[in-house]
Parts: C-alpha cells; sequence; structure tokens
C-alpha cells in the first residue's frame, strides 16, 4: 500500500469511527502520534485479513470472538472500558479526559464489573 | 534479578513502550510477537495467559513469579524494586 | 406535501415470508424485510459500525446480523444490541394497492 493510499484509508476509518464512538461517549485520542500509529496498524490488518481488529488484543481461530475486537470494539467491553475511561489500545478515550497521559489500563483479570 | 518474560504485539503501541521501558532500564528479557508465533506457539501461549486469569490483551508481563497485563510501570518498578524473599 | 414523501419501492407480492430487499427510495439504501403478510420492517441498509450493506446478513427472530462484523440489531427498533445508544434508522411504510412505499424526510 502506497503512502496515499495509507493516510486516505486512516481518515476514511476516522470518518467511519467517530460517530459511532461519539455515541458511546469517546473520541479519538488527542494524541496525534498514537492515533497514526494504531490506525496504521488497523489499516494493515483491513489489508490482510479484511478487518480493523484492535492492534493490541490477540485473534484466535473463533470468529465469535475475533468479532469483539474489531474496531471500535467499545460495545463489547464496555465496563471494563468505562471503568478505564479509555479503550484498551488507546485510540479512543473518555470525552471528559484531556489527557490521557493520566490514565491507566487496568487487566481484564483485575477489572471487578461495578455492584 | 528476577527473570522478566512477556507476550507482545507487534502492532501494539503499549507493547512497543512496555519494551522501551525495560530496554531503558538494561534490564534483559524474554519477549515473543503472538502475532509473529505460528499457530501452535500461538495456543499456547494463550492457554497461558487464560490460565494466570487474562484474556488475550497485550502487553503479558512475567516479573518473576508476577503477571503484569497492561502497560504499568508503576507495577513493574515496584515488581523489580522488590527484593526476592 | 406529506404525500410526495411516501416512495413506492416495489410489489407487495414481490417480498416472500421471512425474506428482504434492498430498495432505494429516492436512492436512499434501505432494507425492507417481510416477517409474515403485513408485517414488514424497513430500516437503513447499512450497518452503524462501517456502512456494510445488511442485505445478506441473517435474521433470527427480530436480530438482524450484519454479515461483516457480527453488529447486531434488532428490526423493529433499529436499535444496536450490544449498546443501545447506537440505532439504525428505521422508515414508516405502508401498502396500497399491492405496492410497498417507503416514508422519506424532506
Amino acid at each position: 500500500m502506497n503512502a496515499s493510499t495509507l493516510a486516505a484509508r486512516k481518515k476514511a476509518l476516522r470518518f467511519l469511527f467517530e460517530p459511532v464512538v461519539d455515541k458511546l461517549g469517546y473520541k479519538f485520542t488527542p494524541v496525534e502520534e498514537d492515533a497514526d500509529f494504531l490506525l496504521e496498524a488497523e489499516v494493515s490488518f483491513e489489508e490482510k485479513y479484511g478487518m480493523p481488529y484492535c492492534p493490541c488484543q490477540a485473534r484466535t481461530r473463533d470468529r465469535a470472538e475475533n468479532m469483539k475486537i474489531v474496531c471500535p470494539c467499545i460495545p463489547f467491553h464496555r465496563e471494563h472500558f468505562d471503568a478505564m475511561k479509555r479503550c484498551w489500545c488507546g485510540l479512543f478515550i473518555h470525552k471528559d479526559v484531556s489527557d490521557p497521559s493520566t490514565l491507566k489500563q487496568i487487566p481484564p483479570s483485575k477489572f471487578r464489573k461495578p455492584g | 534479578m528476577k527473570k522478566v518474560k512477556m507476550y507482545t504485539l507487534s502492532t501494539c503501541l503499549w507493547c512497543k513502550r512496555t519494551k522501551s521501558f525495560f530496554e531503558e532500564k538494561k534490564i534483559p528479557f524474554e519477549c515473543v510477537d503472538y502475532d509473529k508465533a505460528d499457530e501452535v506457539e500461538q495456543e499456547r501461549i494463550m492457554a497461558e495467559m487464560r490460565k494466570n486469569g487474562g484474556g488475550g490483551s497485550f502487553p503479558y508481563v512475567c516479573i518473576g513469579e508476577n503477571v503484569v497485563q497492561g502497560y504499568e510501570p508503576d507495577e513493574f518498578e515496584r515488581l523489580l524494586d522488590c527484593k526476592s524473599k | 406535501m406529506g404525500i410526495d414523501n411516501w416512495v413506492r419501492v416495489m410489489e407487495e407480492t414481490a417480498l416472500r415470508d421471512q425474506s428482504m430487499a434492498a430498495v432505494f427510495p429516492k436512492g436512499l439504501p434501505v432494507l425492507l424485510i417481510r416477517k409474515t403478510a403485513g408485517e414488514l420492517y424497513a430500516l437503513a441498509n447499512q450497518c452503524a459500525h462501517m456502512g456494510c450493506p445488511l442485505y445478506r446478513g441473517t435474521l433470527d427472530g427480530y436480530i438482524l446480523q450484519c454479515p461483516c462484523h457480527d453488529w447486531r440489531f434488532d428490526i423493529r427498533t433499529g436499535i444496536f444490541a450490544d449498546a443501545p445508544e447506537i440505532r439504525l434508522r428505521v422508515y414508516e411504510w405502508k401498502i396500497a394497492e399491492g405496492q410497498i412505499y417507503i416514508k422519506i424526510q424532506g
């Protein structure tokens, strides 16, 4: 994939994902360098597998499981991500967060559902 | 010194930062990129991660007997500083 | 003015029970689903995730699953099963003189 195609597809993913995550209370990380790195990984997955998978979660041979890590995967990990105020890979953060460096990853094993 | 072993994804930003953390501190570590491994190795890694209560979220870092899932520099520091008793 | 917003899309007899049709009133992608005679649903034929046509999706009861990434929607409301804030647009429909019409806003 040449540089202009890559840039166009990254822009397209932003265009597609922005309204989806907005409804869920999230926005793209303001750290452009991070967003660019993660989107580039997703574009490479689209090229290889046809799907923009999360760059920080593992695919397995189970399609149903894999579909839960197609970006934006917030709906399928809502309570966990809401607790972190970010998605696992950090491409999206809560709308009320301005500095994502203050956010930490909470391991899925340590995450306890509220209530 | 505690043995450091990690499973990472080559596409994961936080895995890169985790590796840099240990490299900058000149702490040797073993690392396997899950996405570069063959299927047999992938299944073995996933089974190990699941056994320790983690799902498929990377990075997955073993420091001695402890496991840290995610990029947690404070936790890495704490576990490294802990003298083995 | 109102009457002009009803757009004829297909003959009622062309849509069998438990089947779907992709129609394009005024160019808009709309999915028509017929459960039984007189029980129709019309919703945006574009997944709220990445815009995949839902026409080739699978229908289980009232849940339509997108063929691309398995996002699931309730055809009665358009609501996404895993996050109710996300929904597909649903369209009003009517049958008149054996023809199916879809109401298009504006």
